[in-house]
């Protein structure tokens, strides 16, 4: 058993927030819906402690490290990237 | 009997200097030097949702990282302006790229591309190593006027997608013996109430029924 269980590959969440997913990294699928209800920015952007929206490039870190040999004793948790929205909310 | 007295640390004979040298403690491979530790190179990575967005960036980073990336997305063609990026890092890089069109809920679609990922990872001396399931489609309609067919068209890419990917992905590192790591790309909304789409509900039944499985597995 414990070693099938040392063959399993890591598993990581890694929790995408920028304050809601895809909702608050601007991406061309935010992009879209801002373009439409501009004052949705103002809302998502006071809900961060970072005080800015998230962005694509802002995961980049994030998914190297949980990738590599660094996190070989990371497992099975989350790793939430949102600007502390969560924390503040 | 005498009363136990308080020791001091201070005073207390040093520890062996060759103590962490013995035979037996383990080499993990965290010994690597730091450098090393958060270097992908030698590995060979598939991103599900690799075609734009957020999982074509994260394609750039681990290429910059050293290793070789796999992009899966049900769009005929990548972005092109990123994809021009990554293609040229690749290149001067010296490292290997790829595009597999697939759909992520049709599991044996997505067994054979995993296969032909590894397989490929392999020819380049740069095993597969993991999976970022980073695919998802979203949705912003009047929670009231939600149609359920398109609440399940959502269930099927975004749940079932993610799960045929965690699946299909650990079948591959288990049967070829390989370490490797599975992250799943989620949203906040499943922790935190938010008055958004079909997308909260989706994401925490994703987190608690993925997490599960996947370290319960066995």
């Amino acid at each position: 058993m414990f070693y099938y269980l040392s063959l399993l590959p890591r598993t990581a969440l890694f929790i995408v927030h920028l304050t809601n997913h895809l909702q608050y990294i601007q991406t061309a699928m935010t992009d879209a819906l801002l373009q439409e209800e501009p004052e949705v920015e103002e809302t998502w952007r006071q809900g961060a402690m970072l005080g800015r929206l998230g962005v694509p490039d802002d995961f980049k870190g994030s998914a190297v490290f949980l990738l590599s040999e660094g996190s070989s004793f990371v497992t099975g948790t989350d790793l939430r990237v949102d600007g502390g929205h969560c924390a503040s909310a | 009997m005498m009363p136990p007295t308080a020791v001091s640390d201070v005073d207390q004979e040093p520890v062996p200097s060759d103590i962490y040298s013995q035979p037996s403690v383990t080499t993990v491979s965290s010994s690597l030097p730091t450098q090393q530790l958060l270097s992908l190179a030698g590995k060979t990575i598939a991103i599900t949702g690799g075609g734009r967005g957020l999982g074509i960036t994260l394609a750039l980073a681990v290429l910059e990282a050293g290793g070789h990336v796999a992009c899966l997305d049900l769009l005929p063609s990548p972005s092109p302006v990123e994809w021009a990026q990554v293609a040229k890092l690749a290149k001067t890089s010296n490292l290997s790229v790829s595009y597999h069109r697939c759909n992520i809920a049709d599991e044996e679609v997505m067994r054979q591309t995993l296969s032909d990922v590894t397989d490929e990872g392999d020819r380049h001396n740069a095993p597969f190593a993991g999976t970022i399931a980073c695919a998802g489609i979203q949705q912003t309609t009047p929670a009231l006027e939600y149609p359920v067919d398109d609440f399940e068209r959502m269930l099927n890419v975004n749940v079932t997608g993610t799960f045929v990917t965690c699946k299909q992905s650990a079948r591959m590192l288990v049967e070829r013996k390989l370490p490797g790591s599975i992250l799943i790309v989620a949203s906040m909304s499943g922790q935190v109430a938010n008055r958004v789409s079909s997308h909260d509900t989706q994401q925490l039944g994703l987190i608690s029924r993925l997490t599960m499985l996947l370290m319960f597995r066995g």
